[in-house]
């Protein structure tokens, strides 16, 4: 503790420079009330304190300091704290947590600092009191240079003491509630084990996939190289179906390897309550519109010719379809499903109340994870209002009657990447 | 003598690569094919072959299930696990199943011959320093009641087979006579309750009998 204790001091001081700017701003504020000018040079008055202390708490709420806060404790008090992820939407638990050890850090430090200022310089100067030449007046009683000013020196030293006393408390108090404050709400804890899960999902389902496609292809090429050579001057009609086979197989597995790439290329592998491990296929959509729990109609082809990775990108791409339809439109809402001259159509279509927007800057972050998906396999997307759902699944753009309107998501994904 | 193979592996190109590949060896003839571990019995009950390379993953009936099935005919062909990856989970349980032995899709042909007409032969052990790896990946598993019972003899025959020894090897290793090295080797298997050397050499390493950091 003795070695720790300059820093948790420095940070009970950093507590108590942090409170400053209130302490002068309640002093501004109290001398304007009162029509005296402001005491800026008397920190330390205990009502101004009192007075400040919710609004301490209050900013706390709103201002950013927990990073600076957690910094400090681990830095300065040494506290055990696990930095807490970074979250792009503070909760109301962490603002109250993080509030409350911003209250009781300024609180504290604010005292200690108060202390620290008045007792030190006190007790230098009775230090210097038995070499003084003329006696002097100490607190309203009269102190005489020499023997006779030892009291004085002896309470200066026991002040002092004492201050330090205080200043180890009020740090070990602090460093104990840190982690409690500070740490990783448990909100927080649930949503960082949440995201591993996810990445160690998405993990497996990439290895899983390079293991099943690319592993597998390989084995193939390997086996059938290795028939060829052997069957080449016999037999080279089986040598040449060999090749062919080797051909195709290796063909499948690059687009196997481009597409894993892709997402592994892409990050962090996309959010959703309802994603369903990742696993689902087009032929998951029965169960997809099931659980919506709204009225779709659906005109689904044969998806059977549908490659894996291509099928599970559709899924996604209708699931975040339907959702916006669902959640921004009205019904009826349509969807069509078809495969054609190599492609893959999806259409999702939806009446909508207002006027649909012309230049299509309706649906944000939905969209653009789409878009990204399509992107991804190399496909188009085509959103946008609509005079109805379209006969061929096409993207036919075109004028609605002002009021009432359609909007349709229309997606086109090449089965096979281009050569 | 001409070794008589049947193929199950539910990829087509798969199957075909291995025909042609076993069909080209002179000495190896490929009896059969069946694409789905449900299909290999009939198959094997048909054409009696000596080996069958078996996928591990199969649609309906995977590679463990029949080669359990396969095992406990009168009289089993061997079986050679055919896999994709060495490091894979399967590959233990199909030789605890019962297989031979394993082998890789990308082992090279000429190895992959010489891996069929040796567990055909059947008196070596396959791939010795794989069986290692994969036991080595393996917490102790629980004791095997015969391994107390083997003299010290018989201890050294199971180290010596572990390591891959053929009993020639193991004769001139421990310098006996080759028919001593067989009566030994039969009676390591029959204390052990296995099947085959590669049973044998799993229970040797799961008992912690032998240890996969021994030899290098």
């Amino acid at each position: 503790m003795r070695k720790n204790l300059p820093r948790r001091w420095a940070c009970l001081i950093l507590g108590g420079a942090l409170l400053m700017p209130y302490m002068m701003a309640g002093a501004l504020v109290a001398g304007l009330a009162g029509g005296e000018s402001g005491a800026f040079l008397l920190p330390l008055q205990v009502g101004l304190y009192a007075a400040v202390l919710p609004a301490v708490a209050v900013t706390g709420l709103f201002l950013p300091v927990r990073g600076l806060e957690v910094s400090a404790a681990q830095g300065l008090l040494g506290a055990r704290v696990e930095t807490p992820p970074r979250e792009a939407r503070r909760s109301w638990q962490e603002r109250r947590r993080t509030a409350t050890w911003f209250t009781l850090h300024l609180a504290v430090g604010g005292v200690v600092s108060g202390f620290t200022l008045a007792i030190v310089p006190f007790t230098v100067y009775t230090l210097a009191l038995p070499f003084l030449g003329d006696s002097v007046m100490v607190l309203g009683a009269e102190a005489r240079p020499g023997w006779p000013a030892l009291p004085w020196t002896l309470a200066g030293i026991v002040l002092l003491g004492a201050l330090v006393l205080m200043a180890a408390g009020a740090g070990a108090l602090l460093t104990r509630l840190a982690p409690v404050l500070l740490g990783p709400t448990p909100g927080e804890r649930l949503a960082a084990a949440e995201r591993r899960a996810r990445v160690l999902a998405e993990r497996n389902r990439l290895a899983r996939e390079l293991h099943d496609s690319v592993g597998h292809a390989l084995s193939v090429v390997t086996l059938q190289a290795a028939a060829a050579g052997r069957v080449l001057d016999r037999d080279p009609e089986t040598a040449r179906t060999a090749l062919d086979a080797i051909e195709q197989s290796a063909r499948a597995a690059l687009e196997d390897l481009d597409h894993a790439l892709g997402v592994l290329r892409a990050g962090d592998p996309p959010a959703g309550p309802a994603e369903r491990g990742g696993w689902a296929t087009l032929d998951d959509l029965d169960a997809l519109v099931a659980a919506s729990g709204a009225p779709v109609e659906r005109e689904v082809g044969d998806v059977s010719a549908v490659p894996g990775p291509v099928s599970r990108e559709a899924y996604r791409i209708v699931q975040e379809a339907l959702t916006n339809a669902i959640k921004h439109g009205r019904a009826p809402v349509r969807l069509a499903v078809a495969v054609r001259d190599g492609e893959l159509r999806l259409e999702v279509t939806n009446r909508t109340a207002a006027p649909a927007p012309r230049n299509g800057t309706r649906g944000g972050r939905g969209l653009k994870g789409m878009r990204e998906r399509v992107r991804l396999l190399d496909g188009d997307l085509d959103a946008g209002p609509a005079t109805g759902p379209s006969p061929d699944g096409g993207s036919g753009k075109a004028s609605g009657p002002q009021g009432e309107g359609w909007w349709r998501v229309s997606a086109r994904l090449p089965l096979r990447s281009a050569p | 003598m001409t070794v008589r193979v049947v193929i199950a592996d539910d990829e087509d190109l798969v199957r075909a690569g291995l025909r042609v590949i076993l069909s080209s060896e002179p000495g190896v003839e490929v009896v059969g094919e069946a694409a789905d571990g449900a299909e290999v019995l009939p198959v094997v009950r048909r054409e009696r072959p000596d080996v069958v390379l078996m996928d591990v993953r199969m649609p309906a009936v995977d590679g463990i299930q029949a080669t359990r099935r396969l095992v406990a005919l009168d009289d089993p062909p061997k079986v050679l696990v055919v896999t994709t990856f060495e490091n894979d989970d399967y590959v233990y349980d199909a030789l605890r199943a019962g297989a031979d032995g394993f082998l890789l899709k990308r082992t090279r042909p000429d190895e992959l011959l010489r891996a069929v007409k040796l567990v055909a032969a059947g008196d070596t052990l396959l791939f010795p320093a794989a069986i290692r790896a994969l036991a080595a990946r393996r917490p102790p598993g629980p004791d095997v009641p015969g391994i107390d019972r083997l003299t010290g003899r018989e201890g050294d025959v199971l180290r010596l087979m572990a390591r891959g020894l053929s009993n020639g090897e193991i004769a001139a290793e421990l310098v006996v006579g080759q028919e001593t090295v067989k009566t030994h080797v039969g009676n390591v298997l029959a204390k052990l309750g296995a099947r085959d050397r590669t049973q044998a050499v799993i229970a040797a390493y799961e008992s912690g009998f032998v240890s996969p950091a021994d030899h290098g």
